[in-house]
C-alpha cells in the first residue's frame, strides 16, 4: 500500500475508533493510562493496516486488552485504575436525586465486581458490542460469553441490591406496590 | 428495569476523551514516522520503545490527570491547526569525510551525554504532516532542568506549543519534585501554570501529573544510539556549522522510515535530529544550557501583559 494512502485510511481508522478503544482503556486501566493505551494501539494497528479485519474494532480492543495487561506495571494499572472506580462513585452526591443516585449505585456496585465480570458486563452494556464481538474480545467461545456474563449479571445485581443508595427506589417501588 | 439498561444508562462522561486528544493524536502520528526496527504488532506482544513528543505527553498527561484530581469538566484545546510553520531543513549532505568508526562515535556521544545532566535542555521540535493530518504541523519549543534529575530534587520543565494558528499557542510550566525510583511512573504532585493565548488567560494550579520530561526524548536518542541503531557516521555542513552525520533506516511492516542526527564533533552532543518516515517529518534542534540565572529565567512560562487570570483551566475559545 502506498503511504499516503495508508496514512489516509490510517487517519480515517484512528477517527473512527479511538473514541471507543479509549472508553475500553478507561474502564479497564483508567484515565491515567488510557492515552497511552490507545497510542499503543493504534501505532499496532499502523504496522498492522495490511491485515486488519473489515471491522477492526474487535481487534483494536483485544490489542488493547493485551497492552493493558502487559505494558503496564501491576501496581501502577492498579492505581489507575482504583482512581478511575472511585470517580465512578463519587462524581455526583447521592442525595440530588433518585435517578442520580440509582446511577451512582449501579457504578459502585459495577466497580466492586471481579475485574472479568465488568468486562463482561461493559463490553455490552458500554462498548456497544455484538455478542460475538465481545466474545472475542473476553478470548471465548460466544455460548461461554452467554454464560459468564449471565453469571456476571447475577452478582452485578446482587451487589447492587447490597447498596444503600440502591435500595431507596426498589423499597418505594416495593411499598407502592403494596399500596391498594 | 434490567440491569443491563441500568448499567448502560450510567454509562461515565469520563469514558469519552477531550478535545485535547488531537494533540495526542499529533504523537501518535510522529511514533508512525519512526518505526523502530524490532517492533512487532501481534495483539498481546510487547511493542517496545517509543518516540512519542515528550513535551507533548507531559502536557496532555498534564490536563487529563488535572481533570482527575478535581477539574474535570474543564478541557484545554491543544489541537493545532492549519498550515505547517516550516524551519530549513538541514542541506543535503555535501561530499561528506569518513570520520571515527560508528562504535567510537557512539562511545564519544553516550559519553558527552552523561556530562550534561545538571544542565538546561532545549529541544524545538518542528513537526510537519502530509494530507489531513496538517492539522497537527507545528513547533513546540521545551525546556527542562536538569536533564537528569535525582530522587528528591526540584524539577522545572517548560513546554511551549507554536502552532501555525496563533489562537492555539499556549505556555505550560510545570515544577514537581522528582519521585523516587519506585514511584517515578506514578503521578507526582505538580504546580503547574498555563497560558493561553486563544482567551488571553492563564491560571496555575497544583495536579497530581505522571510526568515526563522533554529530556526523555534524549535519552531515547542515547538509548538508540547505544543500540548501534545509527550506522553511518559522516562529517558534512549544518546551517553553516560542521557536524557529524550519523543516519538510521528501519523497515517495518513494509514501511521504510530514516532517521538522521547531526553531532557537534566538539561536545559530541546532539545539534539536530531528522525523522522522515511516510511523508512525516520530525525535527528536533537541541540545545544545552548551563543554569545561568538567564537561562534558568527561560523555564518560566511568560504572562503577557493584560491576561486575565483565571481560577482552573479553561475551555479555549
Amino acid at each position: 500500500m502506498d503511504d499516503l494512502v495508508a496514512i489516509e485510511r490510517f487517519t480515517g481508522l484512528y477517527d473512527r475508533y479511538r473514541n471507543r478503544v479509549y472508553a475500553y482503556a478507561v474502564s479497564r486501566a483508567g484515565r491515567q493510562l488510557a492515552d497511552e493505551v490507545v497510542s499503543e494501539v493504534f501505532m499496532a494497528a499502523w504496522r498492522r493496516l495490511d491485515e486488519l479485519p473489515g471491522d477492526p474494532l474487535p481487534w483494536l480492543l483485544v490489542t488493547a486488552r493485551n497492552v493493558i495487561g502487559s505494558e503496564f506495571r501491576a501496581t501502577a494499572r492498579q492505581e489507575s485504575l482504583a482512581a478511575e472506580l472511585s470517580l465512578w462513585g463519587s462524581a455526583v452526591a447521592p442525595d440530588i436525586a433518585d435517578e442520580v443516585s440509582e446511577r451512582q449505585a449501579v457504578l459502585r456496585a459495577l466497580a466492586a465486581l471481579p475485574e472479568a465480570d465488568r468486562e463482561l458486563l461493559t463490553l455490552s452494556a458500554w462498548h456497544g458490542l455484538s455478542p460475538r464481538d465481545a466474545a472475542s474480545v473476553a478470548g471465548c467461545s460466544v455460548a461461554t460469553y452467554f454464560v459468564r456474563l449471565h453469571r456476571a449479571r447475577r452478582r452485578l445485581e446482587r451487589a447492587l441490591a447490597g447498596s444503600p443508595e440502591s435500595r431507596r427506589p426498589h423499597e418505594m417501588a416495593s411499598q407502592q406496590e403494596r399500596q391498594p | 428495569m434490567d440491569i443491563m439498561d441500568l448499567l448502560t444508562q450510567a454509562r461515565p462522561g469520563s469514558l469519552d476523551p477531550g478535545p485535547e486528544t488531537d494533540r495526542r493524536a499529533s504523537d501518535l502520528a510522529k511514533a508512525i514516522a519512526t518505526p523502530r526496527a524490532g517492533m512487532t504488532a501481534q495483539p498481546g506482544a510487547s511493542l517496545g520503545g517509543r518516540w512519542a513528543s515528550p513535551s507533548a505527553r507531559v502536557i496532555a498527561t498534564g490536563i487529563s490527570v488535572a481533570a482527575l484530581a478535581g477539574i474535570a469538566g474543564v478541557v484545554v484545546a491543544l489541537s493545532a491547526t492549519g498550515t505547517p510553520a516550516t524551519r530549513p531543513h538541514p542541506p543535503a549532505a555535501r561530499a561528506g569525510t569518513a570520520v571515527a568508526t560508528p562504535g567510537a562515535l557512539r562511545n564519544a556521544i553516550l559519553t558527552a551525554f552523561n556530562g550534561v545532566g545538571g544542565d538546561i535542555f532545549y529541544a524545538e521540535i518542528t513537526e510537519i504532516y502530509p494530507g489531513t493530518m496538517s492539522r497537527w504541523n507545528g513547533i513546540q519549543q521545551n525546556w527542562s532542568y536538569p536533564i537528569q534529575p535525582q530522587a528528591g530534587q526540584r524539577v522545572h520543565v517548560r513546554s511551549v506549543l507554536v502552532p501555525s494558528n496563533p489562537s492555539d499557542k499556549s505556555d505550560t510550566e510545570y515544577i514537581y519534585t522528582e519521585p523516587s525510583g519506585a514511584k517515578a511512573a506514578l503521578p507526582t504532585n505538580t504546580e503547574i501554570i498555563f497560558v493561553q493565548y486563544g482567551n488571553r488567560t492563564w491560571s496555575d494550579t497544583t495536579a497530581l501529573v505522571a510526568t515526563q520530561t522533554p529530556a526523555a526524548s534524549l535519552q531515547e536518542l542515547r538509548e538508540s544510539i547505544a543500540t548501534g541503531d545509527f550506522t553511518a557516521a559522516r562529517k558534512t555542513e549544518l546551517n553553516g556549522q560542521t557536524v557529524l552525520e550519523l543516519t538510521a533506516h528501519y523497515k517495518d511492516a513494509g514501511k521504510e522510515s530514516e532517521q538522521t542526527v547531526w553531532v557537534d564533533p566538539a561536545t559530541y552532543l546532539p545539534v539536530q535530529t531528522l525523522s522522515d518516515g511516510g511523508g512525516i517529518k520530525i525535527q528536533v534542534d537541541y540545545g544545552f544550557l548551563p543554569p545561568t540565572p538567564a537561562n534558568m529565567a527561560e523555564l518560566k512560562a511568560t504572562i503577557p501583559p493584560g491576561f486575565t487570570r483565571t481560577a482552573t483551566i479553561q475551555k479555549g475559545p
